[in-house]
């Protein structure tokens, strides 16, 4: 399992480096000046050639890539273009709430998509069955952001059962960070659950059908225990692999679920930073949501590896 | 949404043969929802077009003095905050919403397809540096880079939808690249390269119609995508800017008035919904319409009395065999409603230490009536008759007592050796299941046994190779497993369903040595079911010949073999490669009509030679020939049944 670890991370550099060069490319395209945002338009020419010189304007597209990247290895991602906090600085304050609501979402959706998916799967054609198609298909087209004001409408504004808006952070009280985070994670777990159980059912159905299924069998295997031990961990093998996927809607969605409650997330800061055409902010966040889908990536293989002993190195 | 395609079936038998396209139009109609879903889109298209001519006011007008009414006889879906009819917003929104999405969807699909196309096709180089680039994009958080596009060109509309679909284009290059590589692969193309085609002519002709299809799912599916990100971003404040309606900006208006006028969410919230379920539905009617488009197959029938009498085998008095199966008959529950029968009065007696072998071109139904006798049917499946193991009756029998037979006095192996192992399990841990099963073994006298077994059934270095898992075997080595496997109850009886088609000639022979070895060994029975003669020459002492669901002939193997009594059995045999002596192979014309298109009469008769308007109109009957032999020819006696074939 270590090995397989190890050669998921190494594998992992080349892809973030592909990666920081696209980020760092796409944000070079602005068109404009960025000293045009940073010392206002009153500036004077020798107040733009100090700058120009101090952040390397006039180098070459590679060196100044290679100088960011020097940097950025070093956890130096750069100062706001707008005021003077450091990207690090403002990707860190926020990123609580945006891993809280991704894996929030994710757990909601593992927790009623999966089981779902099993038995639907298992009962195919049936009832249940029938209405958990339906629901994961509705479910699927249903506006995350659109869900949480549907979810606050009763559990925050009538009720108030729930905070309709801000941010505890774990550290200070769990059941505070729980309450707030409690609807959007709902919220994007509709989606995550309605994609899995789908995705969990058709791997189900198909493993049943599958010839080791019946091999087990003709070997007295009990249905029971072909179902709970045969079927269900090579079920396992695509619904890991959604889980992955998933982390990336998640993500996105987390986004734009933050700010039906107000949170201060990776949205908000992104936002701002579309607003004041912040570049290393949106830089530093763009990188970040990279890391965090790559580190989920990185655990989904290493499971996959478990499930699914051909992915095993050797 | 497979389950509703499963439910519409085929064409019917005899309906006149349709064209590709109309045959995916009736398939695409059957899925009743994708229609729905079709129309409900049709309607909406029309939206841009005419909506600015239905909706009944100016959305952007404002009306200070009537804010947040109600829904009412002049405003149907009330007034904003300021006092902006929402109905004709929520108008003006689908507009924006259908073109926004139509742009997004069409830069996705200029940016990627022909990329895809060029890469897949052209290979090498190119594209591998292409497929990385792909990777890193996925890699990427997909609404975190369009936004950062957006902070780049500015919060807009276009720009959102420009940044979508840079976003979307990976999915429409992948789509491309694996069909041109396919087609780049496969021999048509080569074909039409040597024959002078340009390239461009070759991607036209032969890549375009197959990826016609998957594209248009992919697009379809893409809509939906666009759509839910383009409410997201305008939602946002990224997308539509103010006062312009949209989705989003609708959403994010009435969010700030959730406390006083809560109705206001409901409209474009339903609109987003109903619109990408309607997209998503029309993707999966037409992913689904296009693979049965491509594969028409399980048809219906109503289940027709067969009047085909039992065989009399069972008449054959004397000590109960090993096995004996009397008048099986196997109906499946057919796809909507009815019954298909697929193996009809089958019955023949396996005695203890014999191999009997069940021979017959594929779909013949020979599968089926082992799985019968193992009480392994499909569901849906259901076999009447009696099959009576050892004296006692399976069918019927309760699962518990089924699962004791099955594994140990009974055991099987498989067509298809690689796919019959469990691939999460090692093969010493499955080998020990059957073992803990049946011989009460725990877990560590179960491992040092299979390593054992393994061994027996020769298995090179088998203490090492036990720990392996599936994938690591060959073909022949885990057919070997297999037999282990079956070995690991000490069957009395061994059913073996084509135990070496799928292996490659010589180690085809390996594992028929080892079969007749490990029988003489441990005198044990074997049901042999396979397709070709040779194999029951070699290994079997008697032979059933199996058509269309029925035993057409059956006999001792070497005198079925040396004068077969069947003009199918002589067929058969005249078409075996090892027959032929400078002559050409003969071929037996046609294919063995599907259960649900058996023809009245012998059911052989429109492939037979010798048949004649008797044949075609009366039923035939398995008869006693004398000498063990049985055959199910009105003809016999009358054809010289080798005739016709050469």
């Amino acid at each position: 399992m270590l090995r397989l670890l190890a050669t998921r991370v190494a594998g992992l550099a080349p892809l973030l480096l592909i990666v920081s060069f696209l980020t760092f490319t796409m944000l070079h395209l602005v068109p404009g000046d960025i000293r045009d945002i940073i010392l206002g338009v009153d500036a004077t020419p020798e107040q733009y050639a100090e700058l120009g010189a101090k952040l390397g304007l006039d180098d070459p597209f590679l060196v100044q890539y290679g100088r960011w990247l020097g940097r950025a290895l070093q956890g130096d991602l750069g100062t706001s273009a707008y005021n003077s906090q450091t990207v690090v600085e403002a990707v860190l304050d926020t990123l609580p709430v945006t891993l809280s609501l991704t894996f929030g979402g994710m757990f909601v959706g593992l927790v009623i998509g999966v089981p779902a998916g099993v038995y639907a799967g298992l009962h195919r054609g049936g009832l249940v069955d029938r209405i958990a198609v339906l629901a994961a298909t509705v479910g699927q087209a249903l506006p995350n952001f659109w869900v949480a004001i549907l979810l606050a409408i009763p559990f925050a504004l009538w009720w108030r059962l729930l905070p309709a808006t801000g941010f505890t952070p774990p550290t200070e009280s769990v059941s505070a960070w729980l309450a707030s985070i409690a609807l959007a994670s709902v919220a994007l777990g509709t989606s995550a659950s309605a994609a899995l159980a789908r995705q969990t059912r058709g791997a189900v159905i198909d493993v049943l059908g599958r010839e080791y299924i019946r091999a087990a069998r003709a070997r007295g295997v009990s249905k029971r225990a072909v179902t709970f031990k045969h079927a269900l961990k090579n079920a396992a093998v695509p619904v890991v692999t959604t889980i992955g996927f998933q982390v990336n809607g998640l993500l996105g969605g987390a986004l734009i679920v933050e700010q039906v409650f107000g949170l201060h997330g990776f949205g908000a800061l992104a936002i701002d930073a579309v607003r004041t055409q912040d570049i290393p902010i949106m830089q530093g966040v763009v990188m970040m949501g990279t890391v965090i889908i790559v580190v989920v990536n990185i655990a989904v293989d290493v499971a996959y590896g478990y499930v699914n002993p051909r992915m095993r190195p050797g | 949404m497979s389950e509703l395609a499963a439910s519409a079936a085929s064409p019917e038998m005899g309906a006149a043969p349709l064209s590709g396209g109309a045959r995916l139009a009736r398939a695409f109609l059957r899925h009743r929802l994708a229609a729905w879903a079709a129309l409900y889109l049709l309607v909406l298209a029309a939206v841009p077009l005419i909506g600015p001519h239905i909706a009944p006011h100016d959305p952007v007008q404002t009306d200070l003095a009537r804010t947040f009414e109600g829904p009412g006889s002049e405003h149907w879906l009330g007034t904003d905050h300021l006092g902006r009819s929402m109905s004709s917003r929520i108008i003006a929104a689908t507009a924006v919403a259908l073109k926004a999405a139509a742009l997004g969807v069409g830069i996705a699909l200029v940016l990627g397809a022909p990329l895809g196309l060029v890469c897949g096709y052209l290979g090498g180089w190119w594209d591998r540096v292409a497929m990385r680039v792909v990777e890193a994009v996925i890699a990427l958080p997909a609404l975190l880079v369009a936004i950062a596009i957006l902070a780049i060109l500015g919060p807009s509309l276009t720009n959102a939808m420009i940044a979508l679909g840079i976003v979307n284009a990976t999915a429409f290059f992948r789509l491309m690249r694996g069909t041109a590589l396919e087609a780049r692969e496969a021999v048509y193309v080569d074909a039409a390269r040597v024959g002078g085609a340009s390239t461009p002519r070759i991607l036209a002709r032969h890549v375009l119609p197959n990826v016609a299809g998957p594209l248009t799912v992919q697009t379809t599916l893409t809509f939906a995508y666009v759509l839910l990100a383009e409410a997201g971003l305008s939602y946002i404040g990224l997308g539509v800017q103010p006062p312009q309606a949209s989705w989003g900006v609708m959403l994010a208006t009435a969010q700030n008035y959730l406390h006083q006028h809560p109705f206001m969410v409901a409209p474009p919230g339903l609109l987003i919904v109903f619109t990408v379920l309607a997209f998503n539905l029309l993707g999966d009617g037409l992913r689904d319409a296009l693979a049965r488009g491509e594969a028409p197959a399980g048809s219906r029938r109503r289940h027709r009395a067969t009047s085909a009498p039992p065989d009399a085998a069972a008449a054959t008095a004397g000590a109960m065999p090993l096995l004996r199966v009397v008048d099986l008959e196997v109906r499946f529950q057919a796809p909507r409603g009815g019954e298909l029968t697929v193996v009809s009065g089958v019955g023949f007696d396996v005695e203890a230490g014999r191999t009997v072998g069940l021979v017959g071109e594929s779909g013949c139904g020979k599968s089926v009536t082992a799985m019968a006798i193992m009480g392994l049917l499909d569901a849906g499946g259901q076999a009447t008759g009696s099959v009576a193991f050892g004296g006692q009756e399976l069918l019927g029998l309760p699962e518990p007592a089924l699962n004791r037979i099955r594994g140990g006095d009974v055991g099987m192996i498989f067509q298809e050796p690689s796919a019959s192992l469990n691939p999460a399990f090692t093969v010493k841990h499955q080998i020990g299941e059957a073992l803990r099963l049946h011989a009460g073994l725990n877990r560590r006298q179960a491992g040092s046994r299979a390593v054992e077994l393994l061994a027996q059934v020769g298995i090179p270095d088998a203490s090492r190779r036990a720990d392996d898992y599936p994938h690591h075997f060959s073909g022949g080595m885990a057919q070997r497993a297999m037999i282990a496997m079956a070995l690991a109850g000490d069957p009395k009886l061994l059913i073996a369903d084509e135990p070496s088609t799928a292996l490659d000639v010589t180690i085809q022979a390996q594992v028929l040595d080892l079969l007749s070895a490990l029988q003489e060994e441990r005198g044990m029975a074997i049901l042999l079911i396979t397709h070709d003669l040779g194999v029951i020459a070699d290994l079997c002492d008697e032979a059933l010949v199996m058509y269309a669901g029925q035993i057409i002939e059956r006999g001792p193997a070497a005198a079925l073999l040396t004068a077969p009594a069947h003009p199918y059995t002589a067929g058969l045999l005249a078409s075996m490669p090892q027959n032929q002596r400078g002559a050409s192979l003969a071929q037996i014309p046609g294919r063995v009509p599907p259960a649900w298109g058996w023809p009245a009469g012998c059911r052989f008769h429109p492939r037979c030679p010798h048949a004649t308007e008797a044949c075609a109109k009366e039923d035939t009957t398995l008869r006693h020939l004398g000498a063990g032999r049985w055959n199910r020819c009105r003809r016999i006696g009358e054809i010289d049944v080798a005739e016709g074939w050469r």
